[in-house]
Formats: structure tokens, sequence, C-alpha cells
């Protein structure tokens, strides 16, 4: 039987940051715009819906005077990733 | 803008993303190796220099020692720069939190061996056969600490020299053996620093070109 997906996570650039995220330990934001290809504006309105779910953990700071996004995942979206694989499996057999 | 897509390209997503995190090499990642390698380089030769130019002033040789005394700023460096990488890193990856520890703990594993050695010399009044050791234990120490970091990052240059740290140990041993009158500690010197090159200088250049590479 089918298992419905995350709607959170079943977005491309949403799943392509929490995999990313997932083999890492912390990421800056310009390495995931770097990898994922996104724009500024896209990657920053997904990133928020990730921590807003509690999905990732953001980190404002400064480098001298640049303006710096931390991104990790939490223990939160590490669960949902899972399950989302799992459900995800219903599909491909 | 948000787009939706079927249940095969989610997980070409998932893996393509994985494999790219997971390969990633950040640029200068073999610095800190050529540092160190230098820095050890550079004292084990300059202590072999300074052992023969204190006996030709007839100063006793054990002075020479003294030169590891550069450890302490280089530390202080390579502490300051590794602040300072850390803060810029774009990603830190689980494998560079590993190999980070693995350091930190042979660099601490180092001053207890140190303390030891230094304080059974002292205790016992027997410095010479204490001190032949120093350099075979560490190059132990550094054998063990470059084969975990060659089977975390998969990097086989590293491998090569963990190999060559665990053989500059055992040859350093052996110098005891061949060389006497104290000449064996000398000739462990010049072994730590053909090691430094062999297993910290080269790789270091090479990942630092690998790494190079994969940002291009």
């Amino acid at each position: 039987m089918f298992k419905d997906l995350d709607p959170l996570l079943h977005s491309q650039l949403r799943l392509a940051l929490m995999s990313l995220l997932l083999g890492v330990e912390e990421a800056d934001f310009v390495f995931l715009k770097e990898q994922t290809g996104a724009t500024s504006g896209n990657l920053s309105v997904q990133i928020d819906k990730l921590s807003e779910a509690g999905y990732i953990k953001v980190k404002k700071t400064f480098l001298g005077k640049m303006p710096r996004t931390v991104c990790k995942i939490t223990a939160k979206g590490v669960n949902a990733f899972d399950t989302y694989v799992k459900n995800l499996k219903t599909y491909i057999k | 803008m948000e787009t939706k897509f079927t249940e095969q390209e989610s997980l070409a997503v998932i893996s393509e993303m994985i494999n790219r995190a997971r390969n990633n090499i950040h640029k200068g990642a073999g610095t800190f190796m050529i540092y160190w390698g230098y820095m050890v380089a550079i004292a084990a030769l300059l202590n072999v220099i300074l052992a023969y130019v204190l006996h030709s002033l007839s100063i006793p040789t054990n002075y020479s020692f003294l030169i590891w005394w550069i450890m302490v700023p280089a530390w202080i460096v390579s502490f300051i720069l590794e602040k300072k990488i850390d803060r810029s890193a774009i990603v830190k990856t689980h494998i560079d939190h590993f190999i980070s520890s693995i350091w930190k703990a042979f660099g601490i594993s180092n001053i207890i061996f140190l303390f030891i050695i230094f304080g059974l010399s002292y205790a016992l009044q027997e410095f010479n056969h204490f001190f032949y050791l120093t350099n075979p234990i560490i190059l132990l120490f550094t054998g063990i600490g470059e084969f975990a970091t060659a089977k975390m990052s998969r990097f086989r240059p590293f491998l090569h020299g963990a190999i060559a740290q665990w053989i500059g140990s055992s040859t350093c041993a052996l110098s005891i053996m061949l060389f006497k009158n104290g000449n064996g500690v000398l000739v462990q010197f010049i072994i730590l620093a053909i090691c430094m090159v062999i297993g910290f200088i080269i790789p270091g250049y090479k990942l630092n070109k690998l790494a190079k590479e994969s940002h291009v």
C-alpha cells in the first residue's frame, strides 16, 4: 500500500537540501547554493520553511562584516527524512 | 518556486546530494599537514645540525634538543590558523570532524607521552635510554593517526604515509642498535624528517591539488 509522502520533503530543492545536510555536520548558505544550483531567493525561502518545521537549525552569524548563514539538520529532520525514504520505498517496489 | 517531481527523481536527488556532500574536499584541506610536515622536518634537521655545531664547539650536544621549543609558537600559529579556517569553511563534514578529533587525540597523547618520558628520566636520572624511545613512539602514534585519516578520507597517499611512519618507527629503533655513542638519536631525527616529507608534505600537496581540481 502506498504511504503519503511528507509534502515538505517531496519538493526537489527542499529534498536536495535535506540530503546534503544529512551527509555533513553543518553547511554554509554558499555551499548549499553551490551544490543545489538554486537562486539565493528561492534557497532562502526553502531554508525558512524547513527551519519553521524544525527539520533544520539555522545559525546566523558574521564573518568579519559579512553576514553568514549556517544550517544543520536536527534530530526531527533526520526522523522525517528517514520516514520519507521508507514511504518512498513503497512506491518503488 | 517549488517543483514537484516523481518518486524516481526523488531517489536520484537523494543519492546525488549525499554523494556530493560525502565527496566534498574543501580547498586547502592539506594545508595543515604541509604546515606540520615542514615544521617537524625543519626542527629535526636543525637539531642534527645544531648537535654537530655544539659538538665542534665542545658544548654538550644535549642543548640541541632545545630547538624543539619552536613547537610551542608553531602550535599557537596552528591553533589561530585552524580557528580562522573553521570560521570561513563553507561546509564541515562528519569526516572532517572525525579526522580533526583523531589529531587532537594524537596531540594530547604526545603531550602525555612526553610528560611520562621526561618524568621517568628525571626520577631515575637516566636520560639517554628514555630519549631513544621518543622518536619511535611518536612515529608510531603518527602512523595510527594517519592510518585512521586514510581510512576515513579514502585518500590513498595517507595510507602510504601511515606505512612510512611505521617503517620509520621501526628504523628508529634499529638505529639505536646500529649507531652507538648517541649518534642513534641524531639518525632518528633524519628518519623523522624523511617520514614528515613522505607522510605529511607530499600527501598534503596531493590533497590540495585534488581539492583545487574538484572545485574548478
